[in-house]
């Protein structure tokens, strides 16, 4: 491993600013599995509706943990391992499966026979739960050899050997292959179970098994990221990827890999930081990293991102001031088009400052839709086309809305005017043929034909 | 020292001096203020549908009471409440506009504020904890805020923590009317003038100043459960808003006042001992309040089968009379043939009219009283009226109305027959041609 290193980083290995293979391969391996698992699972209940089931069970599970561990120092003689592959774990695993299911069942109850809203019992039952957990954490901290911070913190870096990733590796491996083995019937009890269960898909047990999978994972990423940080993996990666694909299969893919990339940059950003002086804890590193990704991707995403939304939005609001800047010219031109007008005469009726329409103009002259000569300007054959295509729309629809919806004549420009910039070609032609080729306007105006032949 | 002495500690300890007795009354001031202020104002928040939000914001506060400490260099409280009012305003500021500007939902938008900034505060605390000598001294109680820990309750907190009640209760007091309708009735608020946008951001405000005078006292996990635990169980208890607020103040503090206590005779910590008794009030509600609970429930469905087995027996003479029989008093065995069963099981359902008021199983006869004999009288009219308001305006066939009429005969109140009857225009018989009995017994008795 370390040679690997010595090989491609040759400059960084020589500092403190890569891992040191002999310490961090363990921990490294073991944020990589539980943020792999949990962003594959939390995406899941992220298209479900059901992201803070993850919250709930992961603060709920604590008093089975904590439980099992105490139940294990009864039981068991000396165990030098509290966590890893050892016979504690089966102990804690199953007081943690049990407190799952049993706050679940605790929330179920409560808003099935009581008026309670779900949302009050989720919010009740699981404090009530974690409360319980602290107790009896406090209870088995007594007996030493565990160390209550982790609830909070995790202790990643106290991993050192393979033993104690076993459990989150067996783990991890049972998720993946329960994605390969179901993936079509997660997808399609996910997104539309009573078509699921017309198929006889098996939609109970694939439930149970994902919320089985849901709570083995958060146990087995207890030790490495504590009770709480388990959320911001589950939720997170899940999040940006929703925010990068709509595809259900891209973004279970994409919700993993944002899972490991935040476990291998967050690690590493852990060593970078302690570089410069900034000591801090790994498991919450990783945590804040994968919301780095999130906000970033927030902002930039390329189709649902800030930009993007901000970009689209500037981009239809010049597309709409060119367009009434032609439709201006077109209509004072009243079909001469080789008049010529000047900007003060266009924007006027349009009830804007002439400045604000320099832009526009300056677009349009560009792609050669308006013609300037001596500080006034005429629509082109270009022009024309563009336009007539938008005020037939405008037109057709003032019909449409005057013959179909009862609308009086002086009512309908206003509508039409805010409608013509979203007119489809193809929703043209429908409202054509409903209305049966009309050539005139209820204004007495004409409507243009669908392609302009000369002036 | 056994649990008794202990106890005995507990309370001679409230009437003393020195430190120890101060620092158990400051815990006791403070749990019992958080757990009042929190009742209260958590009862609006349960029933805006807020509970979510709540637990939300006690997560999201952590990176300011670290930001805090980073800036002021010390515990000093001001400083922290100052951080965490504006982590937590930050948070619920963060968790809108995910919703508004991304295809992510609401709750998932919950979660993804919660766990990051939970994260970037046990980031920030795990730095404070490992930096140098300077600030990590200064630092040794940062993690109270994650657990709770009234013991370092100062008079400074006390302060705090009754100020933000005096303006919690008094904002509630004076707005009380307004955010009613604003619960219950959001489009009415609108009409009177009033934004719901103004007192959903009252609540939040209110929310996150009551949650980050609270922190000391439940940590920023636990903070939320004393937001809706109690209010819940007081919504179980009572139908009333104003009630409702009061009953939940009042268990608030009843458990930080058990809490402190608890962890005073068990050392279990208070925070968690708080929020452990205040789920037992939600669990006693659930299971045993008089309405809305589980037991009382189940109750009310015992009596209403017993009376409806009580009017099945009646029903049941009613035919027996018509055909000749003596109302007043039915052999049992005539009555067991009338429904199909052995005469044995007859006897035990007509044990069962004892105590009703209708009638009595007397040397093997259903004897009936006149109050009994009515009651049979109405049920039967009603019956009879259902089937053929069943035939004639929901057109079943005259042999599929019986079963409607079977069920529904118990719950028919005279108002309902009477709009029956003028609907039908007083009918005579039914619609198997038998004949419905007369609204008055002095018509006639069978």
């Amino acid at each position: 491993m370390s040679c690997l290193t010595l090989r491609f980083w040759p400059a960084l290995a020589a500092t403190e600013l890569w891992f040191d293979w002999e310490i961090d391969t363990w921990p490294l391996l073991m944020a990589l599995l539980v943020a792999m698992s949990c962003g594959l699972l939390g995406s899941v209940f992220l298209v479900r509706r059901t992201a803070l089931l993850g919250d709930a069970v992961s603060h709920s599970v604590l008093p089975g943990i904590a439980g099992g561990l105490l139940l294990a120092g009864l039981v068991l003689e000396q165990d030098d391992h509290v966590f890893g592959a050892s016979a504690t774990m089966l102990f804690v695993l199953g007081g943690a499966l049990a407190a799952g299911l049993a706050s679940t069942m605790l929330i179920e109850a409560l808003h099935r026979y009581s008026r309670i809203k779900p949302d009050t019992a989720l919010g009740a039952v699981f404090p009530a739960f974690f409360a319980v957990g602290v107790i009896l954490i406090r209870l088995a901290a007594r007996d030493a050899h565990f160390d209550q911070d982790c609830v909070f913190y995790g202790s990643l870096e106290v991993i050192g050997e393979l033993n104690q990733v076993v459990p989150t590796l067996a783990c991890s491996i049972l998720v993946v292959l329960f994605f390969i083995c179901f993936y079509k019937e997660i997808l399609i009890t996910s997104f539309d179970s009573q078509f699921a269960g017309t198929l006889g898909l098996p939609i109970g047990l694939v439930n149970l098994l994902l919320t089985s999978l849901l709570a083995l994972a958060i146990v087995v990423a207890f030790e490495a990221v504590g009770a709480i940080l388990v959320i911001a993996l589950l939720i997170i990666p899940a999040a940006t990827a929703q925010l990068i694909s709509c595809r259900f299969d891209r973004v279970l893919l994409l919700s993993a890999l944002f899972g490991l990339s935040a476990a291998f940059f967050g690690s590493w950003m852990t060593i970078l930081l302690e570089a410069v002086g900034f000591e801090t804890a790994r498991a919450p590193t990783v945590a804040v990293f994968a919301g780095l990704q999130f906000l970033l991707a927030l902002v930039f995403s390329p189709g649902q991102g800030l930009l993007a939304q901000a970009w689209r939005k500037r981009a239809l609001e010049s597309r709409i001031l060119e367009e009434n800047l032609l439709g201006s010219v077109y209509r004072l031109a009243g079909g001469v088009f080789s008049q010529r007008f000047r900007m003060e005469e266009v924007a006027a009726p349009l009830g804007y400052p002439p400045e604000k329409l320099g832009g526009a103009l300056r677009r349009c002259r560009a792609r050669g839709e308006v013609k300037v000569e001596s500080g006034a300007f005429s629509l082109t054959a270009e022009g024309r086309e563009r336009i007539a295509a938008i005020i037939r729309g405008h037109r057709l629809w003032e019909s449409y809305m005057i013959r179909e919806m009862g609308a009086a004549s002086d009512h309908v420009h206003d509508a039409a005017d805010h409608i013509e910039h979203h007119l489809q070609p193809g929703l043209v032609k429908e409202l054509e043929e409903l209305l049966g080729n009309p050539d005139l306007d209820p204004h007495g105006r004409e409507i243009p034909a669908e392609k302009e032949t000369g002036a | 020292m056994s649990f008794a002495e202990l106890t005995g500690e507990f309370f001679s300890s409230l009437l003393g001096r020195g430190d120890a007795a101060q620092a158990t009354i400051h815990a006791i001031l403070g749990a019992c203020l958080a757990g009042l202020t929190c009742g209260a104002l958590g009862s609006f928040i349960i029933l805006r549908r807020m509970a979510l939000f709540a637990d939300m914001l006690g997560h999201a506060v952590l990176p300011g009471v670290a930001v805090g400490f980073i800036l002021a260099g010390s515990k000093s409280t001001p400083a922290l409440l100052l951080g965490s009012l504006a982590a937590g305003l930050l948070a619920a500021v963060l968790t809108r506009a995910i919703t508004s500007y991304s295809p992510i939902k609401d709750d998932a938008s919950l979660g993804i504020t919660l766990s990051l900034f939970y994260a970037i505060g046990i980031w920030l605390l795990s730095w404070i904890t490992r930096a140098g000598p300077e600030l990590s001294s200064q630092s040794s109680g940062l993690n109270h805020y994650l657990f709770g820990n009234p013991a370092i309750i100062q008079t400074v907190d006390l302060v705090f923590l009754v100020s933000a009640a005096v303006v919690v209760l008094l904002l509630l007091c004076l707005f009380f009317k307004e955010l009613t309708a604003s619960i219950f009735d959001p489009s009415f608020t609108v009409s009177i003038g009033l934004s719901p946008r103004f007192f959903d951001g009252l609540l939040l405000v209110l929310l996150t100043l009551v949650i980050v005078v609270s922190l000391k006292i439940l940590g920023v996990i636990l903070v939320a459960a004393l937001l809706v635990i109690p209010p819940a169980a007081a919504y179980l208890l009572t139908d009333r808003l104003g009630r409702m607020v009061a009953l939940s103040a009042f268990l608030g503090a009843l458990s930080g006042f058990g809490g402190v206590y608890l962890d005073f005779v068990f050392g279990i910590g208070v925070g968690p001992a708080i929020v452990c008794l205040a789920f037992l009030w939600l669990m006693t509600a659930f299971l045993a309040s008089p309405h809305h609970g589980v037991l009382g429930r189940y109750l009310l469905q015992k009596r209403l089968e017993l009376k409806t087995l009580r009017e099945n027996l009646l029903t049941s003479a009613w035919r027996i009379g018509e055909r000749g029989g003596e109302l007043a008093a039915i052999p049992i065995g005539e009555l067991a043939s009338e429904r199909g069963e052995e005469p044995s099981a007859t006897r035990l359902l007509a044990r069962r009219m004892n105590g009703s008021g209708w009638g009595r199983l007397e040397n093997d006869l259903l004897v009936l009283t006149s109050k009994g004999q009515e009651r049979a009288r109405a049920l039967m009219r009603g019956h009879r009226l259902w089937e053929i308001f069943l035939q004639r305006e929901a057109s079943l066939a005259p042999d599929h109305v019986h079963a409607g009429a079977e069920e529904i005969e118990h719950f028919l109140d005279s108002e309902t027959l009477r709009e029956l009857e003028a609907l039908l225009d007083n009918p005579e018989t039914d619609p198997h041609g038998k004949k419905i009995p007369p609204g008055h017994s002095e018509e006639g008795t069978p």
